[in-house]
């Protein structure tokens, strides 16, 4: 199972557009998929619910499983993910994550305890994150194969990113996640008409190389048109068709920087 | 992922605060004439001779050195300056690297900084000139945050002390002889130079007789010189208000007293034919330090000296009549001795009054070892002898005399 993490200590650049797609994504290239929800705000959460209702219908009961704040706590859960059919599953964030900033520091390390016990059943894992520098982000980085980050091209988004590119190096440096790589950022509703934004797309380049991922998903309305399934079937129009292209772009180029492509098939 | 590390006690605060090292972007050899140096952290690079032969030694250069890769493809050497100038020598072409790429000014300088104080490669003065360049050219916060190291009690923190900043800064005061100590490595610790520097302003003599020490077996401590520059300081500032020596000689005017000490003419001046003179002398100006005006002065001081080893003469004699008188009184034992000890304090009492409480105490404790060494006592001449106090004694002070 590859691990990805999507962070980035500012909100609103599209962590959470990026787990959904991410991960419809992989499930159309036949992955087992396992989304883990550690924001609050429960986003990533709806719509892999939404996704469950269209898959097992909207009667289907919702049975007892592991959730987000589990992760943390000493005494492992018995109970599984959630079961979303089609090949996903789901550890569902909830309101109680913020309790988590008053667990010890050792909580940091149990989410990724308890992941590591599930990578057998899973392809990929993708793991949203709060916009916060806390215990449930520092517990993403630690679990993680891979980090990625979204970023939109403004100033506070670019210097979030820099808080979150220390964080990483924290991690690595003091030997809690030493592996953990960047797996880049990915620039997010670049506007290809205004100057700033060329620019700063520019000089990101410029400065972080490689680091910066060479598909990039510009602003487009139907991106943000249905959050219960993906850009390409949102419904048809011309900005639906340019977002789907680039966005499944940037979905194949995650997946196999994580490589987690080739596994493909793996679900009976 | 890593799971038998150290999980830190610290709070999330603390971690988010640590400082992040930069990572280098790759490792290998790379040709030595592709690597240029551009400033140096150190001086001068010492012994080479003997790097080179212990590289020849294990075959290889064993700590990869620091570069960055330069937009125009050529490596600037960040770290390992040492190792790269003996390689030649060694016998070697090609060194082993680690390579940083998209590094400011800041990090490379912060990266050499980290890695030289690491392998203790930096002398103090190499740290103190390092120091105080790097303020100058990115700021005390910049530099607080190069020159930082790690604590394992204090986890978070990023910057340096600015109590070790500021030691290394005063460099930048040390009168030569002061800095020259610490470019040979003879002393190296701050606080002691700090003291030395002080010393030197005020009392270059003191300064040479602990400085010859540097270096040596007996080097002086803290307390040493810092008790020194604590003693200079008071008697300097025991002088009269406006305070040179200079001036309590040659300043006392119209209104003052026109004689330094009372002369008891009946024994005259033992050992000299200068007569003590009035002291006052129409002094134009505080401070003259015209070679003229300083003749003038010694020969006042010495008159003053004079007179003061004639009056503790004739206090002697005073003793020895007193002596001599309680003997014909036939005192028991406790008046005899109740006798000699007041008058004693009397004698001695008016010279500590003037030198004041510490100095007294060093000067009785030392005429206490003096003593102490000397119980088979000859004869009192034979004593006074041995405590410099003889009548044969030197006015002058032998060199290179120090308390």
């Amino acid at each position: 199972m590859k691990t990805i993490a999507i962070a980035n200590q500012k909100g609103g650049v599209g962590k959470t557009t990026i787990c959904r797609n991410a991960s419809f994504y992989g499930l159309d290239r036949g992955l087992r998929v396992l989304a883990v929800d550690l924001d609050p705000q429960r986003n990533f959460t709806k719509t892999l619910m939404a996704f469950r209702e269209q898959n097992l219908g909207g009667e289907a009961a919702v049975p007892p499983s592991l959730t987000a704040t589990r992760l943390f706590e000493k005494k492992a859960s018995k109970l599984g993910p959630l079961d979303c059919g089609a090949g996903a599953a789901l550890i569902a964030g909830e309101r109680e994550l913020v309790d988590v900033a008053g667990f010890g520091m050792d909580a940091l390390h149990r989410p990724a305890e308890r992941l590591a016990s599930l990578a057998k059943s899973y392809d990929v894992c993708i793991i949203d994150t709060a916009p916060t520098l806390g215990k449930p982000l520092y517990a993403a980085l630690i679990a993680a194969d891979y980090v990625l980050c979204p970023c939109t091209m403004d100033q506070d988004a670019i210097d979030g990113l820099k808080d979150l590119l220390e964080d990483v190096e924290r991690v690595r440096q003091l030997g809690w996640n030493p592996g953990l790589k960047t797996m880049g950022i990915l620039a997010n509703r670049v506007n290809k008409r205004r100057a700033f934004d060329r620019n700063a797309l520019q000089d990101m380049r410029e400065q972080l190389g490689d680091a910066v991922m060479g598909p990039v998903l510009f602003d487009r309305a139907a991106t943000g048109y249905a959050k219960d399934r993906p850009v390409w079937r949102v419904q048809s129009g011309e900005s639906q068709i340019l977002a789907a292209k680039e966005m499944k772009a940037v979905c194949a180029e995650i997946l196999r920087k994580a490589n987690a492509l080739g596994q493909e098939g793996n679900r009976s | 992922m890593n799971k038998g590390v150290q999980k830190n006690r610290l709070s999330l605060g603390a971690v988010a605060n640590l400082a992040v090292k930069p990572e280098p972007v790759s490792a290998g050899q790379l040709a030595i004439d592709r690597i240029f140096v551009k400033k140096q952290v150190r001086r001068a690079l010492g012994d080479l001779a003997g790097l080179a032969q212990s590289i020849r030694d294990k075959g290889e250069i064993h700590t990869a050195l620091l570069v960055h890769e330069e937009p125009d493809g050529r490596y600037r050497l960040i770290a390992g300056h040492r190792r790269l100038a003996a390689a030649p020598e060694a016998g070697l072409n090609k060194v082993p690297v680690k390579i940083y790429r998209d590094q400011s000014e800041l990090q490379i300088r912060a990266l050499q900084v980290s890695e030289n104080m690491d392998r203790d490669e930096l002398s103090a003065y190499d740290q103190a000139i390092g120091v105080i360049e790097d303020i100058a050219s990115y700021g005390m916060e910049e530099a607080r945050r190069i020159w930082n190291q790690s604590d394992k009690k204090k986890p978070g923190k990023s910057l340096q002390s600015e109590s070790w900043m500021s030691k290394r800064v005063a460099v930048s005061r040390y009168a030569e002889p002061v800095l020259a100590l610490l470019m040979n490595g003879a002393c190296e610790d701050f606080e002691v130079l700090h003291s030395l520097n002080q010393l030197y302003g005020m009392a270059p003599r003191e300064f040479d007789a602990l400085a010859e020490r540097c270096g040596g077996d007996n080097p002086p401590t803290r307390d040493e010189t810092r008790a020194k520059v604590a003693s200079v300081k008071e008697w300097l500032a025991r002088q009269e208000p406006g305070g040179s020596p200079a001036e309590l000689l040659g300043g006392q005017e119209a209104g003052g007293e026109s004689e330094a000490l009372e002369v008891d003419g009946e024994d005259g001046q033992a050992g000299t034919d200068a007569k003590p003179r009035a002291v006052s002398q129409k002094q134009k100006g505080p401070k003259k330090t015209g070679a003229a005006s300083r003749a003038d002065l010694a020969r006042e001081l010495a008159n003053t000296r004079s007179a003061v080893i004639g009056s503790g003469e004739r206090v002697g004699a005073r003793f020895g009549d007193l002596m001599v008188g309680m003997q014909t009184l036939n005192l028991d034992l406790a008046e005899g001795e109740w006798v000699l000890w007041q008058s004693f304090v009397s004698t001695v009492g008016p010279v500590i009054a003037q030198l004041g409480k510490s100095r007294g105490r060093a000067y009785l404790e030392r005429l206490g070892k003096q003593l102490r060494g000397n119980d088979s006592a000859a004869s009192v001449d034979a004593l006074l002898k041995e405590l410099g106090a003889d009548k044969d004694a030197p006015a002058d002070m032998p060199k290179g005399w120090t308390f």
